[in-house]
C-alpha cells in the first residue's frame, strides 16, 4: 500500500471523529451519542446533580471525550432518579425524560457461560454434570428498578432481559461474578457488542 | 471602587468551593461550573460553549438560548465586566501581579505601545475563529476545555466530590508558570476565547470608559491599565474590560470628572 | 423513541449472540490454567466456581448456616485455611449440590478483619480487652452474686437457632438442670414458636410429619406466608423445577406481595397482612360445602375442638362455625377475590396430595398459632396427611432451630424431646437422666416446673440492679443479636444495656455494643457440630480448620461457665480438651436423653453422622435404621414398631395414628379469623407494613454484610411502596421517606413497585444502620399462646423527607463503634 493510500484511508476514515464515538453509558435521557458529544458542553452540572455519585466525568486521555459525563456500571449503576435530566443547559440530556420507563441508556446482556443461574439451569436440565459449584443468585432481578418488566426469570430461574430494559446498569453493579461481571450493558446505538461498553474498552486497553 | 471590584471578584471565586461543598451536603440549589452555572433554576452558560455546541450539532435547544441570555444582556449593558469583575483566573493574575511586587520582582508589563492591543485583539479573534473551525472539524468542543476558569471549577468539583482530577488539569499549572514568570496576562490578552466572544457582543452603547477630553496628561491611566490600552482614546477597543483601574488611578478625577464610566 | 428503541433491540439482539460467544471465549482464555478436579465443565468460569477450582488439600463435610433449608456443603481447606465451598452432590436437601449465593460465599466470613479475637469487658463505659480468665471470672462472680441476691431466675440465657445442637443442649442442661431455672429462651421464639405451638396443639407432637421429598410427590402445593424464593432459595428451586417438569401440579401462593414465589404459581391469592386466617376458614367452608372433604379420614383422625381448645365439639358444629366465611365475606375481609378462594379450595381438596408450606408469614403474627391450626384443619378435613406428598410442612428460618432448639427443648417452656416442662412424668424422667438431684446447685435439686419467660417478656423483665420491677439481672446471649432482632427496639435497648449482658459472637453486633462482656466465638467450620433442618434431618458439620487465634467455641465457653459455677461433674464433657470430643460427648448425652421419645436420634451416632453424606432424619432408634421420611404411618415410623418404648399406645390395627395425642386424633380447631391483637390502620397511620428477607442477606447482616458479593447486591434496606400509593404521596424512586409507627421511625429510600397490594409496604429486615433498623417500627405484641411477636403487621405513616440520597453504605457495626451505641 502506498503512502498515498495510507493518507487517503486516514483521511477518509477520519481518525478523531471515529474514535470519539466511544462506548460509554451516558446519563439517562441523553440524546444519541453522536449528538451528545457535540451538544454536551462538559459543564458537569449533571455530575453534580447526581445524588448517588454515579455520574462521572471522563478524562482527556480517553478518546477526546474529555469532560463528558458517563456511568461506569461495574462500579455503580444509575438509580434512575432523574435528577440529572432537568439540569442540562444544552439539551444533551433531554429534559422531557421524567419517568424511568422512558430511559434507554442501553440494553443489558447476560453472559450465559458465566451467569450462575444459567449454569444452574444447565445442571438442572442435565446439560452439565453437577459439581457442587452451582449457586442460585437473583441479584440482577432483585435490583432492577423495573423488575418483572425489564427482566424476568424464565422458567423461574433464567434471568431474561426484555426490550423494556433501560440499561441503568444496576444489575451490572450488583452482579456477584468477579472480576468480569456476567451481565453488562451495551450502550445505546453501539453497533456491535464486541466493542461496546466501557467494560470492553478497558479490556481492549488491557486493564482487565 | 477597586476595593469594591476585589470584593466582587472574591464573591465570584466562592462558587469554586461552595458548589462542591453544597453538593457534598446534598443541597442542589446552586450547581454547575463556570461553563454553566445554575442558581436556583436560573441557568447561566458560557456563550463560547453554547456557540460550539450550536456549531457542532446544528441543533438549537431553547434552553441553550435562555442560558446565554443572562451573560449576553450583561455584556450589552455593562460591557465585558465578567473578565475583570468576576473571572477567578483574572483574580489570580491580579494576585500574581501583587505577589511579584511584594517579592520585588520586576513587573512583566512592557511599556505602552500604541498598536499592541490591536495585535492582541487580532490574535484573540483569530484563535476563536480558528478554534471554532478546528472544533468543527474534529467534532470535539475543545475551546472551553482549555479555558482556565472552567478547568478550575470543574476540577474543584471532581476533587472535592470524587477525589480525582481529569487530564485537562495539567493546563492549569502550565499556565500559572507562564503567567507568573514569562509574560503579562498572556491568556487574557492573546488567547481567551470566552473573553473574545463576550467582547463581540459589546457595542459603543454598552457601558465604557469615557474621557472628558481634558487632563493633566500624567499618563497614570496608561500605566495602570492591565490590558495595556490608552483609556483616553482606546476605551472602545474590545480589549477593554471595564475594570475601572484607570478611573481609580486618575488624579484629575479628584478635581473634576475626567475619566468615568458612561452608559447609554 | 419507540422506533429507535426497537432498532436498538434488534441490533443488540443480533449482536448479543456473537457477544456471548466472543466474551466467553475471552473468559476461557483468561482462566486457561484450571487446576483441580472440578473444572472440566464451563462452570470453571464463574467466580464462585472459580473459587472452588482452587486447589484444595481436602474437602470437609458441613452444612450451610444461612437459612433453614439445611443445604449440605463441602468446605475446601488449603494450608489450614478455608478457600472455597462446594455443594454436596449426594445431598437429599440441596439435590445435585445446588447452593445459593450466600452459601457459596460463606467461608469469606471467617477471615473478615472485624472478627472479634479477644474477650472484652466493659470498664467505665468502654469495652476493653481482657483475658479469657478475667472475662470468665467476672461472669462467674456476677452470676453467683445474682443467684444469691435475686434467686436463680435472675440469670437468663438467650440462645439461637444457629448454635449447634450440642451447644444448645449443654446450655439447656446447665440452666434447667444445673441452675434449676427455666429462665432461658432463644431466638426461635421470634421465629417458629407459633409453629411449635401449632403442631403441639393440633398433633400433640412437634415438627412436620413429612419431608422435603414430599415436594416431588405433591400434586398441589399451597405456599402461604412464605417468600420461599428469597428465604429458602434452594427449596424454591426444587419446587419450581418440579413444577416445570410437571405442569399439572397446581401451585397456590397466598400472600400480600406478588413475589417471585407467586411467579410460578397457578393462583396468587392476595391477602391484606394479618387477614389470611379468613381465607383458610373460607377454603374449609368451600371444601365442605362442595363435599370435597375426606369423610373417612375425618371420622378416623379428626377431633373437633372449640376455639379455646377446652371442649370437644362435633363436625356439625364445625360446619356451623365456618358458615360465616363465605367467599364473599372472605373477599371483603382479605381482599382476595371470592373466585380464587373457591378455586384454591378445589385444588387443595381434589388434587390427591396437597403439601402446605409456610414460614414466618404465619408464625410471626399475633394469631400465629391459630393460623397454623387452621392450616392443619385444612389438611385434616381433606385427608392430606400421611400420604406421600401430603403434609402441612412448616419451614424454619434458621439452620438449627429444629434440631438445636425445638428438639433439645431449649426454650423457656420445653425440655429435651420438645415436651413441655410442665408435664410431670417427662420432667421427672429428665431429672433422673441428668441426675439433677445429685448435681444441681439449686437447693430445690429439681427442674423448675414453671416455664420461664418467652423472649419478649424475658427482655421486658431484664434490667439493672437498681430496677426493682425487673427480676432478670443478667443474660448470656449466644449467636444472636437481640438488640436488632427484637420488635419495638426502643423498649428493649435500655434493658439490655442496663443488665449484666454477656454476648458470645464472632463479630461486633448491635447487641455487643450494649454488652458488659463480649466473648469472641469460633465460626461454625472452626468447631463443627450438628445442625437439624426443617425436615427433621440432622447433619454433622465437621471441624474444617483451627479456630482463629483468640476465639473459642461456644461449647467450650458453656463448659467453662459450668465448671466455674460448680457443675463440673454435671456437664461431664466440661473437662475435655478437644472440642470435637467434647461435642461428641454432649451429643451422646443428648441422644441418650431423647432415645425414648419420638424424636429419637439414638441411631444417629457421631460415627454415623461423620460418615453420612446425607444426614439422618428422626425418629431413628437404632444404627441400622435408615431414618424416617414420614411420621405417623405404620411401616415408616419406627414408633409403631414398639410404641410402649416411647410411652405411647397405638392400636394394633391402626395404619395411621397420631400418637401425640392420647386418642390418636388431630385437633380441628374452630378458631376465629379475627386478628384481635394485630395493629390496624388508622387515619394517622394508613399503611400496613410487613417485613421479610431478601435472598442475598441473612438475618441482621452481621455476616452477609461482610461478604463483598452479597453486601454489594443488597447494600441497604428500602421500603417497597405500591405505585399508586407512591403517586398519592408524591414519591418517586429513591426518595427518602420517614416511616413511622407509634413505636418508632426509620428513614428509608423508596422503591416504587407494583407487586404489593395497595396500602401495603414492605421493608427487608437486614440493615444495621440505626435509622434503617426496621424493628424500631415493628410491633411487640405477641401471640398469646406461643409468645411470638407480630413482625408482619404494623400500621405506619409515610412522609417524604428528601430527594434521593446515596445510602448504599453496606453499614456494619465495627470494632471501633463498640463503645458508642448510637443506633443512628
Amino acid at each position: 500500500m502506498s503512502i498515498f493510500d495510507n493518507i487517503k484511508n486516514a483521511l477518509n476514515s477520519f481518525p478523531v471523529k471515529s474514535t470519539y464515538k466511544i462506548n460509554r453509558m451516558r446519563p439517562p435521557g441523553s440524546v444519541d451519542d453522536d449528538l451528545f458529544m457535540k451538544l454536551c458542553i462538559r459543564c458537569a452540572r449533571c455530575v453534580e446533580a447526581c445524588p448517588y455519585r454515579v455520574l462521572r466525568r471522563s478524562s482527556a486521555t480517553k478518546n477526546a471525550e474529555i469532560g463528558t459525563p458517563y456511568i461506569y456500571a461495574d462500579v455503580a449503576g444509575c438509580q434512575l432518579c432523574m435528577k440529572c435530566t432537568s439540569v442540562c443547559p444544552t439539551g444533551a440530556i433531554d429534559s422531557s425524560t421524567v419517568e424511568m420507563q422512558q430511559v434507554s441508556i442501553g440494553v443489558a446482556r447476560i453472559n450465559e457461560d458465566t451467569c450462575m443461574n444459567h449454569l444452574y439451569a444447565k445442571v438442572e436440565s442435565g446439560e452439565l454434570e453437577p459439581t457442587g459449584n452451582m449457586a442460585l443468585c437473583n441479584s440482577c432481578l432483585n435490583t432492577c428498578p423495573l423488575k418483572d418488566d425489564a427482566i424476568y426469570l424464565k422458567d423461574g430461574i433464567i434471568p431474561t432481559i426484555t426490550e423494556k430494559c433501560t440499561g441503568c446498569g444496576l444489575c451490572v453493579e450488583r452482579c456477584p461474578i468477579k472480576p468480569i461481571k456476567a451481565i453488562y450493558i451495551i450502550p445505546k446505538n453501539m453497533p456491535d457488542a464486541e466493542t461496546a461498553g466501557y467494560y470492553n474498552y478497558l479490556k481492549r486497553i488491557g486493564k482487565q | 471602587m477597586q476595593k469594591f471590584r476585589k470584593v466582587i471578584q472574591f464573591i465570584f471565586l466562592a462558587p469554586l468551593f461552595i458548589v462542591p461543598i453544597l453538593n457534598l451536603l446534598e443541597i442542589y440549589f446552586m450547581k454547575g461550573t463556570y461553563i454553566s452555572l445554575d442558581v436556583g433554576g436560573l441557568s447561566i452558560s458560557d456563550p463560547v460553549s453554547v456557540l460550539q455546541a450550536l456549531f457542532l450539532s446544528h441543533h438549537v435547544a431553547p434552553i441553550m438560548l435562555v442560558s446565554v441570555a443572562v451573560p449576553a444582556l450583561i455584556v450589552i449593558f455593562f460591557g465585558r465586566v465578567w473578565c475583570s469583575w468576576a473571572c477567578p483566573y483574572y483574580l489570580m493574575l491580579d494576585g500574581f501581579e501583587a505577589l511579584r511586587k511584594k517579592l520585588k520582582l520586576k513587573s512583566l508589563k512592557k511599556p505602552y505601545k500604541k498598536d499592541i492591543h490591536i495585535k492582541a485583539n487580532i490574535s484573540r479573534l483569530g484563535i476563536l475563529i480558528l478554534g471554532l473551525i478546528f472544533v468543527g472539524i474534529i467534532g470535539v468542543p475543545l475551546l472551553y476545555l482549555i479555558s482556565p476558569p472552567s478547568i478550575m471549577s470543574s476540577q474543584s468539583v471532581l476533587l472535592i466530590k470524587y477525589a480525582y482530577v481529569t487530564a485537562e488539569f495539567i493546563l492549569l499549572p502550565i499556565l500559572i508558570i507562564i503567567e507568573f514568570f514569562f509574560g503579562y496576562r498572556i491568556w487574557c490578552r492573546y488567547v481567551c476565547p470566552t473573553g473574545t466572544c463576550l467582547s463581540l457582543m459589546q457595542t459603543k452603547f454598552s457601558m465604557h470608559v469615557e474621557y472628558s477630553g481634558k487632563c493633566s496628561n500624567c499618563n497614570q491611566c496608561i500605566r495602570v491599565c492591565p490590558m495595556m490600552l490608552d483609556p483616553k482614546t482606546e476605551s472602545l477597543s474590545s480589549a477593554c474590560n471595564n475594570c475601572g483601574e484607570c478611573i481609580s488611578a486618575c488624579p484629575d478625577n479628584k478635581k473634576e470628572k475626567t475619566l468615568y464610566f458612561k452608559s447609554h | 423513541m419507540d422506533i429507535s428503541r426497537r432498532n436498538l433491540i434488534k441490533s443488540t439482539l443480533a449482536a448479543s449472540a456473537a457477544a456471548a460467544a466472543g466474551l466467553s471465549l475471552g473468559c476461557k482464555k483468561k482462566e486457561a490454567a484450571p487446576t483441580t478436579a472440578a473444572t472440566e465443565t464451563p462452570a470453571a468460569t464463574t467466580t464462585a466456581a472459580s473459587a472452588s477450582t482452587v486447589a484444595v488439600d481436602k474437602w470437609v463435610k458441613g452444612v450451610c448456616r444461612m437459612c433453614g433449608t439445611g443445604c449440605s456443603i463441602y468446605v475446601g481447606v488449603k494450608d489450614g485455611k478455608m478457600v472455597a465451598i462446594k455443594g454436596n452432590v449426594d445431598s437429599k436437601t440441596n439435590t445435585k449440590g445446588f447452593l445459593c449465593i450466600k452459601g457459596m460465599n460463606i467461608w469469606k466470613v471467617a477471615y473478615h478483619p472485624d472478627r472479634l479475637t479477644t474477650p472484652l469487658i466493659r470498664k467505665n463505659g468502654k469495652l476493653e480487652p481482657a483475658t479469657w480468665d478475667e472475662a470468665l471470672t467476672l461472669i462467674e462472680t456476677k452470676f453467683k452474686e445474682f443467684h444469691k441476691k435475686y434467686g436463680y431466675d435472675s440469670v437468663a440465657y438467650y440462645g439461637s437457632g444457629q448454635c449447634t445442637t450440642e451447644e444448645s443442649y449443654t446450655f439447656n442442661k446447665i440452666w434447667k438442670g444445673g441452675f434449676g431455672s427455666n429462665m432461658m429462651d432463644g431466638n426461635p421464639r421470634l421465629c417458629m414458636a407459633s409453629a411449635v405451638a401449632g403442631y403441639l396443639s393440633s398433633f400433640g407432637s412437634d415438627e412436620p410429619a413429612g419431608a422435603y421429598e414430599d415436594i416431588e410427590n405433591a400434586k398441589c402445593i399451597f405456599i402461604t406466608g412464605s417468600n420461599t424464593s428469597e428465604a429458602h432459595p434452594i427449596l424454591f428451586r426444587r419446587i419450581s423445577s418440579y413444577k416445570r417438569q410437571n405442569p399439572d401440579v397446581k401451585i397456590i401462593v397466598c400472600e400480600p406481595r406478588k413475589t417471585q414465589t407467586s411467579k410460578i404459581a397457578d393462583l396468587w391469592m392476595p391477602s391484606l397482612p394479618g387477614t389470611d386466617l379468613a381465607i383458610f376458614n373460607g377454603m374449609a367452608r368451600e371444601i365442605i360445602k362442595n363435599d370435597w372433604h375426606d369423610k373417612e379420614f375425618i371420622a378416623r383422625h379428626a377431633r373437633f375442638t372449640q376455639g379455646d381448645g377446652t371442649e370437644a365439639s362435633t363436625f356439625d358444629e364445625y360446619i356451623k362455625f365456618i358458615e360465616k366465611y363465605t367467599p364473599e365475606y372472605v373477599e371483603k375481609v382479605t381482599g382476595c377475590p371470592a373466585a380464587s378462594v373457591k378455586q384454591a379450595a378445589e385444588w387443595f381438596a381434589k388434587s390427591g396430595a396437597t403439601l402446605s408450606l409456610w414460614c414466618m408469614g404465619l408464625n410471626q403474627r399475633s394469631n400465629g398459632v391459630w393460623a397454623n391450626n387452621l392450616i392443619h384443619n385444612l389438611h385434616v378435613i381433606t385427608g392430606n396427611i400421611g400420604k406421600p406428598g401430603a403434609d402441612p410442612f412448616s419451614l424454619t428460618g434458621q439452620p438449627n432451630a429444629c434440631g438445636g432448639v425445638r428438639e433439645t427443648g431449649s426454650l423457656a417452656h420445653l425440655l429435651p424431646g420438645c415436651r413441655p416442662v410442665a408435664v410431670e412424668p417427662w420432667r421427672k424422667y429428665v431429672e433422673s437422666y441428668w441426675k439433677v438431684a445429685e448435681h444441681s446447685i439449686n437447693p430445690s435439686k429439681a427442674i423448675n416446673p414453671k416455664p420461664g419467660f418467652p423472649a419478649v417478656k424475658l427482655f421486658s423483665s431484664l434490667g439493672g440492679e437498681n430496677e426493682a420491677d425487673k427480676p432478670v439481672k443478667a443474660i448470656l446471649i449466644s449467636t444472636t443479636n437481640p438488640a436488632q432482632t427484637l420488635p419495638n427496639l426502643n423498649k428493649f435497648v435500655p434493658n439490655i444495656k442496663n443488665a449484666f449482658t454477656v454476648v458470645i459472637d464472632i463479630f461486633p453486633t448491635r447487641t455487643a455494643q450494649l454488652a458488659s462482656v463480649v466473648l469472641p466465638a469460633s465460626f461454625l467450620y472452626e468447631k463443627g457440630g450438628v445442625y437439624g433442618c426443617s425436615e427433621r434431618r440432622s447433619f454433622l458439620t465437621q471441624k474444617a480448620i483451627e479456630p482463629l487465634e483468640g476465639t473459642k467455641a461456644d461449647l467450650w465457653i458453656a463448659c467453662q461457665i459450668a465448671k466455674r459455677m460448680g457443675l463440673e461433674k454435671f456437664i461431664a464433657w466440661s473437662n475435655e480438651e478437644d472440642i470435637v470430643k467434647m461435642a461428641e460427648m454432649a451429643w451422646n448425652d443428648y441422644i441418650g436423653c431423647t432415645a425414648n421419645t419420638e424424636k429419637t436420634l439414638a441411631g444417629a451416632t457421631y460415627k454415623r453422622l461423620m460418615e453420612s453424606t446425607t444426614g439422618v432424619q428422626w425418629p431413628c432408634p437404632s444404627e441400622d435404621h435408615p431414618g424416617t421420611y414420614k411420621r405417623y404411618v405404620r411401616g415408616m415410623d419406627p414408633v409403631f414398631d414398639d410404641p410402649k418404648k416411647y410411652g405411647y399406645e397405638i392400636p394394633e390395627d391402626a395404619d395411621m395414628f397420631f400418637y401425640g395425642r392420647k386418642d390418636g386424633k388431630i385437633n380441628v380447631f374452630m378458631r376465629d379469623a379475627e386478628p384481635k391483637a394485630s395493629e390496624k390502620i388508622s387515619k394517622e397511620y394508613p399503611f400496613l407494613m410487613t417485613t421479610g428477607r431478601v435472598i442475598e442477606q441473612w438475618h441482621t447482616g452481621t455476616m452477609t454484610m461482610r461478604i463483598p458479593e452479597t453486601a454489594a447486591a443488597h447494600p441497604n434496606s428500602y421500603i417497597e411502596i405500591h405505585v399508586n400509593d407512591a403517586k398519592k404521596l408524591g414519591l418517586s424512586q429513591g426518595d427518602m421517606v420517614k416511616v413511622e409507627s407509634v413505636r418508632g421511625e426509620n428513614v428509608l429510600p423508596v422503591r416504587v413497585v407494583n407487586m404489593t397490594l395497595e396500602g401495603v409496604c414492605f421493608v427487608p429486615m437486614h440493615d444495621q444502620k440505626g435509622a434503617r433498623m426496621v424493628n424500631f417500627i415493628c410491633n411487640d405484641v405477641v401471640d398469646a399462646t406461643s409468645g411470638e411477636p407480630d413482625y408482619k403487621v404494623s400500621a405506619v405513616k409515610i412522609t417524604k423527607v428528601s430527594g434521593p440520597q446515596k445510602v448504599d453504605d453496606k453499614f456494619v457495626v465495627t470494632k471501633s463503634e463498640l463503645d458508642s451505641p448510637t443506633f443512628s
